[in-house]
């Protein structure tokens, strides 16, 4: 008999099946296997993500698969964590578009995927680092909704950061 | 985005030649939301399902926030949605269906369809007699007599069609004002993106506002409500008119479109999308890409949109503020502007950022623009960078005051420390003094020693001074009284540390272990001890006794805790922290004491060939640092006693080394300094532009001031370079240099009336609130 596998079911119903391993890059999923498994897994189990539709999750899953056998920085080190560039294929697999990549965070941050959150907050922050108000409206869709006057007070305030 | 992968699959499917395939779709494989799905089942299941969902509040409400929240298309997320929720019941329909409001948006077709679905539920209606299988989709339109339900007077007639049906029962209320309601606000409501007459691809059909349904009259004969419908067949009405030009065709399979679930109505578009050639497919790339975009920072939860903006810079968390109002509330966030002072070493102790933000109304007042919307501490971000950026800046000119030292004799200042309110400086001279920070002014003269004093340390208002007379002395700052002397050295205390108590780790339950119990003192001489001693404090409410101070000898001192002898030549520098004490010496070792084990010698580190005149030490990481006149600085473990790493490339004496926030920094005779990576030993830069051996340095992660005969420098750790002079009228020697974050203290000998060399106490402060300043300077 071969492993037994862990299927994980999209809020859509498709079923993925992955090794225990590439699951438990999400914490809540290694939390219910070892939790509903104590005396580890005999055979196939189930976990629903209720939140994550097929097409997200099949990519969640892609990350884990590709990152299942890298070890990341201490959760607890703080600043290894923080300074540690976004590798390049994460890069990549991240390049996609805004909703993806806001249906991607989101399905990490419900399973747990802290390398794959920090990498995802990381690549939108690269999304804004150095960008103009007028091109952070641009790029994320947004009303200017602050009155003249409004504008020219906050931007009182800040003029001191700007470059000399 | 799995399109893309498709992408690339057909690509590599079709590509036979160097030539992109023209339909890059053609061979694209669908999967997950966009395949078939349950290829069988009944349309007017479907139908009737979303009707059922449609006609809900909650459903109804759902999706206007939705909508509201994304501002684009999001089907499919609608999509899972709407399937939870595709048990509403039959009464949810009818409570829902007489309120106008939840039906204010239904198009002609769906409140048809409300009809049918009353009236199936009375059991009247006959189930469907048409399958439409997507696979026969294209057949099925050619074969059928499609009538156009929208956009054209065709409308009327499936009304009659209706009406004209024999009926059994009559539609009540339920059917009566829809169509009055819905139609002119058809296409352009929420709820209308759901109806069968309504596919996702709403742009098409708003390219198209001409053909955009009025109230037809001729829907007045349901209005009157009166009518009965038995059987019917809504798709055999829509197919029962052959469409004659292209926007009746259209319109045809834009509704029938609405029959599949919406899994299935994403299949339909992608087997659309394989019939598109590569310009086509761009036209709706950029279409759906640009409308995809949305307000990431508002929309993630606020945790994940900290996190996002833990990784930026104050720039650009400005920039981020005038955006628009929301962002701007968001930048607005206590949290944030304290994870990025401490980020950028402004302020690294939690004590002081609440100490600072305490005074919330004296920081907006000197140091906001407009002290109504701004966060504190995002206003204390901002004077702390500016004071930095005017300590970087070779243009702006400190406060100064200048201070000269009053003694006779030697005017060599061998020690000093400051903070706030006072200044304490050690002379050669056996006197201490101590000036106002504030003000310069002479506040005391501690007279006691008979030596000059060449070590002191304080803490709250406790004073130690070391001196060639053999003694250490301890003082009570505030009223300038000596209260202890501790005898027992047998030469000139050279160094000496304050150990106060801290947590050095956990016991076995888990608790803290504090040590040591009380702060102490440990005190190195050129008798080659150390004496470690309990350190007696004295409050600034102690009162102002007149008596003589405590005073016996070395074997009597109840104070005195350890003798620590093992060192071969003077002990030049000592430090401690916790239960560990590590001392450098000249006879070229470095000492671990564990004060846990009665203050055995641990280690003896040896590898320094020549006299070791300075150390730092690192609890955490284990580690301490030890400069030598052998010109190289040694990292060792000081549990293990290892030498973990030689740092090399000072060819001179390395006097002075200082471990300050991850950053240590070393001082030689060879004119230089060096800024290191204590971990890995790596050297981060060279400062070079003194032209004489380094006297004295401090530094704070962020700037190195240092200074040598005639030049008191500053030097930028970040950028690793030269910032700028801070004193240009330095005569002679700078003795002692100490920096806090706003102010720059150093006693160096330049010339008083053109005649002879003075010692001057130099205070230059960079703190002027922005408007005060400008005052001045208009005043000028």
């Amino acid at each position: 008999m071969s492993a037994p596998k862990v299927i994980v079911i999209s809020s859509d119903d498709e079923k993925f099946p992955v090794d225990p391993k590439v699951a438990e890059k999400s914490l809540l999923m290694k939390n219910m296997i070892n939790d509903l498994n104590p005396d580890g897994l005999q055979e196939d189990f189930e976990i629903p993500t209720p939140n994550v539709r097929a097409n997200v999750l099949a990519k969640v899953l892609e990350w884990c698969e590709h990152h299942k056998n890298t070890i990341f920085p201490d959760d607890d080190d703080d600043d290894a964590r923080k300074s540690a560039p976004v590798e390049e294929w994460d890069k990549n697999f991240l390049k996609v578009d805004q909703e993806m990549l806001y249906e991607i965070m989101l399905a990490a941050n419900y399973l747990n995927i802290r390398p794959l959150l920090d990498a995802g907050c990381k690549m939108v922050a690269e999304m804004i680092k150095g960008k103009s108000p007028e091109e952070l409206r641009r790029i994320f869709n947004i009303v200017n909704d602050f009155s003249p006057e409004e504008e020219a007070a906050i931007r009182r305030e800040n003029e001191w950061a700007e470059d000399r | 985005m799995s399109d893309d992968n498709e992408l690339v699959k057909a690509d590599s499917v079709t590509v036979s030649t160097n030539l992109p395939p023209v339909f890059p779709l053609l061979l694209a494989v669908p999967k997950y939301d966009y395949r078939l799905f349950n290829a069988n089942g009944k349309l007017a299941d479907v139908w009737l399902q979303k009707e059922y969902q449609k006609l809900s509040i909650k459903s109804v409400s759902r999706e206007n926030r939705k909508r509201n929240r994304t501002g684009g298309e999001q089907d499919t997320e609608e999509v899972f949605d709407q399937d939870r929720e595709s048990t509403e019941s039959c009464d949810d329909m009818i409570i829902s269906d007489t309120d106008s409001n939840s039906q204010l948006s239904a198009a002609p077709s769906s409140s048809i369809t409300s009809i049918v679905a009353a009236a199936r539920e009375n059991g009247l209606v006959h189930p469907p007699k048409r399958r439409l299988t997507s696979s026969t989709f294209t057949e099925a339109i050619n074969l059928s007599n499609p009538v156009p339900l929208v956009g054209t007077n065709s409308s009327s007639i499936v009304y009659e069609a209706m009406n004209n049906s024999s009926s059994t029962v009559t539609t009540t209320a339920v059917a009566v004002s829809q169509p009055q309601h819905s139609q002119p606000q058809r296409p352009r409501t929420p709820n209308a993106i759901n109806s069968p007459s309504h596919t996702p691809i709403s742009d098409y059909e708003e390219d198209q506002p001409q053909q955009l349904p009025l109230p037809s009259p001729s829907a007045s004969p349901v209005q009157s409500g009166e009518t009965k419908i038995s059987t019917f067949d809504p798709i055999e009405n829509q197919l029962k008119h052959i469409p004659a030009t292209q926007v009746e065709l259209l319109e045809l399979m834009v509704n029938l479109s609405g029959y599949f679930n919406e899994r299935n109505q994403n299949h339909l578009i992608f087997r659309l999308l394989q019939n598109l050639n590569r310009s086509s497919l761009s036209t709706f790339n950029e279409l759906i890409h640009n409308n995809l975009r949305r307000d990431l920072i508002s929309n993630l939860p606020l945790e994940i949109t900290l996190k996002i903006l833990s990784f930026l810079d104050h720039k650009t968390l400005l920039s981020l503020s005038r955006v628009c109002k929301n962002w701007c509330k968001i930048i607005n966030n206590t949290s944030i502007w304290i994870n990025l002072l401490k980020r950028d070493k402004l302020i690294t102790s939690d004590e002081v950022i609440h100490k600072e933000l305490e005074n919330s109304e004296e920081l907006l007042e000197e140091w906001s623009e407009n002290s109504h919307d701004v966060n504190v501490a995002q206003v204390l971000y901002k004077k702390r960078c500016i004071i930095v950026n005017r300590w970087m800046d070779p243009n702006y000119e400190p406060l100064r005051k200048s201070v000269p030292v009053k003694s006779d004799g030697s005017k060599v200042v061998t020690c000093l420390q400051h903070d706030d309110e006072k200044i304490i400086t050690g002379v050669d001279n056996k006197s201490v003094f101590i000036y106002s920070t504030r003000t310069g002014k002479l506040l005391r003269e501690l007279e006691g020693h008979e030596g000059g004093v060449w070590a002191l340390k304080y803490t709250g208002n406790t004073l130690v001074t070391g001196s060639t007379d053999r003694t250490v002395r301890i003082w009570n700052m505030k009223s300038g009284r000596c209260t202890h002397v501790f005898r027992g050295h047998t030469s000139t205390i050279r160094c000496l540390d304050i150990m106060h108590p801290v947590v050095i780790g956990k016991d076995i339950n888990g608790a803290d272990i504090i040590f040591p119990e009380y702060p102490l003192l440990v005190t190195g001489a050129r008798d080659h001890n150390i004496h470690v001693w309990r350190l007696p404090i004295n409050n600034e409410d102690d009162p102002e006794i007149d008596e003589r101070p405590f005073d016996c000898n070395d074997s009597e001192n109840p104070y005195l805790i350890a003798v620590l002898s093992g060192h071969t030549h003077s002990v030049r520098s000592v430090s401690g922290y916790g239960n560990i004490i590590i001392s450098g010496s000249y006879d070229s070792t470095v000492r671990v004491w564990d004060l846990m084990e009665n203050g055995i010698c641990k280690h003896v580190l040896t590898g320094h060939h020549d006299k070791v005149y300075s150390t730092a030490l690192d609890f955490n990481s284990r580690t301490c640092f030890s400069g030598s006149m052998d010109s190289n600085i040694n990292i060792w473990n000081f549990d293990t006693g290892k030498l973990l790493n030689t740092l090399e490339g000072h060819t001179m004496l390395v006097g002075l080394l200082d471990l300050v926030e991850g950053v240590l920094v070393s001082a030689a005779a060879d004119a230089s300094l060096r800024i290191w990576d204590p971990k890995t030993g790596k050297c981060f830069s060279k400062l070079e532009g003194h032209t004489g051996a380094i006297t004295c340095f401090e530094h704070d992660g962020l700037k190195v001031v240092s200074g040598s005969d005639k030049m008191l420098k500053l030097w930028d750790v970040k950028e690793g370079r030269f910032s700028r002079d801070l004193l240009n009228d330095v005569a002679g020697a700078i003795w002692q240099v100490r920096i806090d974050y706003k102010r720059c203290v150093a006693a160096v000998q330049r010339y008083r009336n053109d005649e002879e060399n003075e010692t001057f106490i130099e205070i230059l402060d960079f703190s002027e609130p922005p408007r005060k300043r400008f005052e001045r300077l208009q005043e000028q």
